[in-house]
């Protein structure tokens, strides 16, 4: 069966209301924060945490312990940066799409567990660095 | 042979290519360029197959958002554009699935369930004294007969791929085209 002559009056686009553009890029950013979220939730903090903890129980060589104590603080802050680096994209973007959704309770709820997560690994850098 | 010391896009197609790419490394305004290039065409398909532009609206930032997610997964191996409208389609065909917006998906299969209904009783709704153009013409066709007539007819689709796209036999779709057309002819007579 050929086309229908009808449908080659139709124009093959049809431009969409001026605010839907606007809307629909504050929609991808906020999946986009989501995402970010959750694949920061599942890897990135997690495994910078699990790092610095067994760095921080690895027992002392009786010898050179300041040498061993200043390569563990290196190595802790090396495990965090990336971490750290993570979260802070993950707050920008939840900061953004909360900007346009401040009613969202699930952007608002991984903002809170993006800083408190960023805030438990600042104290066990700290605590390295002790 | 000289070399050239810039190689930036040179074709439409080159400029399509750094645009998705980029798109694809997060830059936000390559995103905006290809919603800018390619809103048009997806609104027509999401407002024809809908008939409602409000759902229509809500299907273009579904689109937009799933094109968001999968733009990884474009390889090149079709034009940009027509990986596109596949996602575009399949997210208007999907949407009425998933809880919620179920009013495009029950439409239409409550029109297929009801081919045998007399085809002139969905233009009863219709004002017989105003002229009436094209595009409110196939808004008012039933909706099974408007999906069918709009992918075969305005996008290209053979009767099999739309039956396997709406999920109902080809002759099916081959019944409801010619229902389409018909009521289509008599809609804009009037």
């Amino acid at each position: 069966m050929t086309r229908d002559e009808l449908a080659r009056q139709l124009p093959s686009e049809i431009a969409p209301p001026p605010y839907l553009r606007e809307a629909t890029l504050r929609a991808v950013i906020r999946r986009r924060a989501v995402r970010r979220w959750r694949r920061l939730g599942a890897s990135a903090a997690a495994i910078a945490a699990i790092a610095l903890l067994a760095v921080m129980l690895q027992p002392h060589r009786k010898s050179a312990s300041d040498l061993v104590g200043a390569g563990k603080v290196l190595l802790a802050e090396a495990h965090a940066r990336p971490a750290f680096s993570e979260l802070d994209k993950a707050e920008h973007d939840l900061e953004v799409a909360l900007r346009d959704h401040p009613t969202d309770a699930d952007l608002s709820t991984a903002l809170a567990r993006v800083r408190r997560e960023r805030d438990a690994l600042r104290q066990l850098v700290q605590q390295v660095n002790q | 042979m000289a070399i050239p010391l810039q190689s930036g896009p040179t074709t439409r197609e080159d400029l399509i290519e750094a645009t998705v790419l980029a798109a694809q490394r997060g830059d936000e305004a390559a995103f905006a360029s290809l919603y800018d290039a390619h809103a048009g065409r997806v609104f027509a398909l999401c407002l024809r197959l809908s008939a409602d532009r409000v759902l229509a609206e809500e299907l273009v930032q579904d689109v937009f958002v799933r094109v968001w997610e999968r733009l990884g997964s474009y390889r090149g191996e079709s034009a940009f554009a027509t990986w596109l409208h596949r996602v575009a389609l399949n997210t208007v065909l999907e949407s009425g699935r998933k809880g919620g917006r179920r009013r495009l998906r029950v439409q239409i299969a409550a029109d297929f369930a009801n081919i045998e209904t007399d085809l002139d009783a969905a233009a009863a709704s219709i004002d017989l004294h105003h002229q009436i153009d094209l595009e409110t013409a196939v808004a008012t066709l039933p909706a099974g007969a408007r999906a069918v007539w709009v992918l075969h007819d305005v996008e290209g689709y053979g009767h099999a791929e739309i039956g396997t796209l709406l999920g109902i036999a080809e002759g099916t779709s081959k019944a409801h085209l010619f229902r389409a057309r018909r009521l289509l002819r008599q809609r804009l007579v009037r």
